[in-house]
């Protein structure tokens, strides 16, 4: 066991951690770096990256199969290998994180792969795993940057079972027959569609009334409409009560009476944060909480920030980056603009690509506020007309009328994500609605029609 | 009122004025709907992306005549006639304030007369041209079948749109640009992407050349400086002279913020200068119209004006360009990024830039660029924080969806320095 006195102790290394602990170590700062898996986190390895490789994947099989109707005759052969390929090459380094561990020593941090615990107020015990113990005593602090893992239902039997989560999904070769996905928020609806589009039986079980959730229901209808016409079962409002698996096969009993069987089982039904083994009670903290609270510094405690999915303001890579910037200013002392999350935007990678900022109209109404909607349906506008197979989707922008201007939006179409990138920037800087009307929309673009559903407000 | 032109902004002007309860007459010399449903905007985004999905002329082909109803007008001319518009078919003139003759009949107006005449295909003065079977945009709508060879004459939008389309569906193209660089309005960056994505789809991309002379004997001959091009068709895209009829030696109409030309006279569209897009002609009609109805503004406002050129990268861009900001006296600060180093970019391995332009002493975007897959879609945002003047400081603070194309703006702004 040895004693150092540092300056910042980083632990986990997703994308925030990692940015913020290169930041201070490039600002002269004494860091070091502690990640229990790969240094990047999930989002390069096992999360973000892989999965739009598979969806840019998938999104080409579609676009072949509606060349029939827009161009001509065209087939196509899906093969997975190309997308493994890809993954394991171009995006994974075969997982193997030697580069990510060389950018950040090379800025200077001192990088452990192994387990860190908090040991009071700025000490952090690292366990490596050949059992070697280093205890750091901090002049700044430590911050907490552990991410989410695949949270697994409590399903009886399922545990027993060789359920593959997110991580199996991004290193398959090759795929199944068929396939339950369990849960139908962002992750399970892109993978989904990505496996069935490569000729995967495909089945989604959601416990909840509808697909995406934290989206506009308009927008999960539209969703689940496209699944079905692409021969995705969808069953929403059931409950998976036991999973069991044998001879290569899995069956899954469900409360509606329906037993399901499947060559495989994605689970994909949330995340459950990693503070419960990281010493969080011996700084006055509940290991047990779902999130580690902070203020608009991204100060935990004394000594102490967290950053990223376990602040709980939304488990996404920009929202960790976000944060880390911030939580860096205020550990290097400059000042400068604190966290605010009026205008968190969020896209599931579907197609089509749904892009939500801000609030939703039932949030809205449920903070009180005077709402006004309105809404238009992409392939009504010029451009979803003109580009046919594969244009529908639809805009839906929430107002609070008292201030006139918007406080939520959502863009679902081809390039729904991108679209949305007006709306957030209007959600974001409070632009009054009436200088939105006021605008020139470039025709014949998809981000016209949100003039269209400005115009509908009411 | 007379309505003079019914492309998109008169047809708009027309509408809404009778919808209001005034009596008009809208005349038209050709199909109601103008180029852009007919010849324009819609046609060419059919063919690009038909294009788009890597096969298939005749296939476009068919879903254009479906569009158009085979270039008739009804589904234009029944809606402004249901609103109580009178059609007059047939060559309108000015013949004084307020009065328009058609034909031999004048029509006087109470009120006045709105122009929209707009553009029609410019044919540049060279050898042997005139007379041939060449090309413009309303040719190319019509053909059935992909080229076998093509040269476009002009690198501009139209003709680098098409050009794209063209090679994609099959043909051989050739693309001859006057000017050292194609996109002429547009950003040299952006030129550079698309003249390198033009060039993997086969595309001989020439710059910097003159036409001296061209002959046809069932097929094109083209004499340039130093040597010849010879193709099956010829494509003119070298840009669009004003319908102005008598009145040509004006390079445009000039009209206050409230689209008025002179007395009982209102502009708007192509002929105004300031843009010729639909979505401008739309807007100015929406001004003209409140204008007459002595309603309140805002009038007429060209600080964020977008356009999109929809070849593959998108070309999304709004305002000024770093030039036109650097001659209209701004204090200029530039940023960019790389789309194939934004981790989006990288995932899709596409191609394209992102180019802001700030004034330093406002603090806020004067204009920017994106060339992307969706680059026109892109650029909303940038169009939405040029319109509302939102500080670059404000911008920055931003949360940018991960892993979007959007998302390099992020990057674009973190670059901007003086």
């Amino acid at each position: 066991m040895s004693e150092h006195e540092v300056d910042l102790v980083v632990i986990g290394a997703g994308p925030g951690g990692e940015a913020l602990g290169s930041g201070a170590a490039k600002a002269g700062l004494e860091v070091v770096v502690v990640d229990r898996h790969l240094v990047g986190g999930e989002c390069p390895y096992y999360g973000c990256i892989p999965t739009k490789m598979m969806v840019r994947g998938a999104d080409a099989v579609a676009e072949v199969r509606r060349a029939a109707e827009v161009a001509g005759e065209a087939t196509i052969v899906p093969a997975w290998s190309v997308v493994a390929r890809r993954i394991d090459e171009q995006a994974t380094t075969g997982w193997d994180d030697t580069i990510a561990v060389d950018r950040l020593r090379d800025a200077g941090a001192t990088v452990h792969h192994g387990i860190a615990r908090l040991d009071g107020v700025g000490r952090v015990n690292v366990e490596e795993p050949d059992g070697t113990v280093h205890t750091y005593t901090t002049r700044r602090g430590a911050v907490i940057n552990t991410g989410t893992r695949p949270a697994v239902p409590p399903v009886d039997g399922l545990a027993d079972t060789p359920y593959w989560t997110n991580r199996d999904a991004v290193q398959l070769t090759e795929l199944p027959g068929s396939l339950v996905v369990v849960g139908g928020g962002p992750i399970g609806c892109e993978m989904a569609q990505v496996f069935s589009r490569f000729g995967v039986r495909v089945t989604v079980v959601q416990h909840g009334p509808r697909l995406i959730p934290a989206n506009e229901p308009e927008a999960a209808t539209l969703l689940a409409d496209t699944f079905a016409q692409e021969g995705i079962r969808v069953l929403t409002d059931v409950e998976l009560q036991s999973a069991a698996y044998a001879d290569g096969a899995f069956t899954l009993g469900l409360d509606t009476g329906e037993t399901l069987t499947a060559d495989k089982v994605l689970v994909a039904a949330g995340r459950t944060p990693n503070l419960d083994d990281l010493g969080l009670e011996t700084v006055g903290l509940d290991p047990s909480a779902r999130t580690v609270s902070v203020d608009e510094w991204l100060r935990a405690g004394e000594k102490l920030w967290a950053i990223g999915d376990v602040t709980g303001k939304g488990a996404f890579t920009h929202v960790s980056m976000y944060q880390s910037a911030i939580a860096l200013r205020d550990i290097l002392d400059q000042g400068g603009a604190s966290a605010t999350y009026h205008a968190l935007p969020h896209v599931t990678f579907t197609d089509p690509e749904v892009g939500g900022v801000g609030m939703t109209e039932q949030q809205a109404r449920d903070a009180g506020l005077t709402v006004r909607v309105g809404s238009t349906q992409l392939e009504s506008s010029s451009r979803g007309f003109t580009h046919g197979s594969g244009g529908h989707g639809l805009i839906k922008v929430v107002e609070d009328a008292d201030r006139g201007v918007l406080v939520g939006a959502t863009a679902m179409g081809p390039a729904g994500g991108e679209i949305l990138g007006f709306l957030a920037v209007a959600v974001h800087a409070e632009v009054p609605v009436d200088t939105l009307r006021n605008m020139i929309y470039a025709y014949p673009t998809f981000h016209r029609a949100i003039e269209s559903a400005l115009a509908d407000l009411s | 009122m007379v309505v003079l032109g019914l492309g998109p902004g008169g047809e708009h002007a027309a509408r809404k004025l009778a919808e209001a309860g005034l009596q008009v007459v809208g005349v038209e010399r050709e199909l109601v709907g103008g180029e852009c449903p007919f010849w324009g905007c819609t046609p060419s985004k059919l063919l690009v992306h038909s294009a788009h999905a890597h096969q298939g002329w005749p296939r476009a082909a068919a879903r254009i005549r479906e569009a158009n109803h085979d270039w008739t007008d009804d589904q234009h001319a029944g809606p402004l006639e249901e609103a109580g518009v009178r059609i007059v078919r047939g060559e309108g003139r000015l013949v004084g304030p307020g009065r328009v003759e058609v034909d031999g009949t004048t029509y006087d107006a109470r009120l006045g007369v709105v122009l929209d005449t707009g553009t029609a295909p410019a044919v540049p003065p060279i050898d042997g041209l005139a007379g041939t079977p060449y090309w413009t945009n309303r040719e190319v709508m019509k053909q059935t079948e992909a080229p076998k060879s093509l040269v476009v004459l002009g690198g501009g939008p139209i003709g680098c749109e098409l050009a794209q389309a063209a090679a994609r569906l099959g043909s051989r193209v050739t693309l001859l640009e006057t000017a050292d660089r194609i996109l002429g309005p547009e950003e040299p960056e952006a030129a550079e992407v698309v003249e390198a994505a033009l060039r993997r789809v086969g595309v001989d991309v020439r710059t910097g050349v003159e036409v001296a002379r061209v002959d046809h004997d069932g097929s094109f001959t083209l004499t340039l400086d130093d040597g010849t091009v010879t193709a099956a068709h010829l494509l003119i895209a070298t840009g669009r002279e004003l319908n102005l009829g008598g009145l040509d030696d004006t390079d445009h109409v000039e009209t206050d913020e409230r689209m008025r030309a002179g007395e009982k006279l209102w502009a708007v569209g192509d002929i105004t200068g300031h843009g010729a897009f639909t979505h401008v002609s739309i807007y100015q009609a929406q001004v003209a119209v409140r204008d007459l109805l002595g309603e309140d503004g805002p009038w007429a406002d060209y600080r964020a004006v977008s356009r999109v050129t929809f070849t593959d990268p998108e070309v999304g861009s709004v305002g000024l360009t770093e030039k036109a900001a650097r001659e209209a006296g701004v204090r200029v600060a530039v940023g960019h990024a790389q789309i194939p180093k934004a981790s989006r970019g990288w995932i899709d391995e596409a191609d394209g830039v992102v180019k802001v332009v700030a004034d330093a002493d406002r603090g806020v975007l004067v204009g920017g660029t994106v060339v992307s897959p969706y680059g026109g879609e892109v650029v909303g945002l940038l169009s939405a924080a040029v319109h509302a003047e939102i500080p670059v400081a404000t911008l920055r603070g931003m949360h940018f969806a991960y892993p979007t194309f959007h998302r390099a703006i992020a990057a674009a702004l973190g670059d901007l320095a003086g």
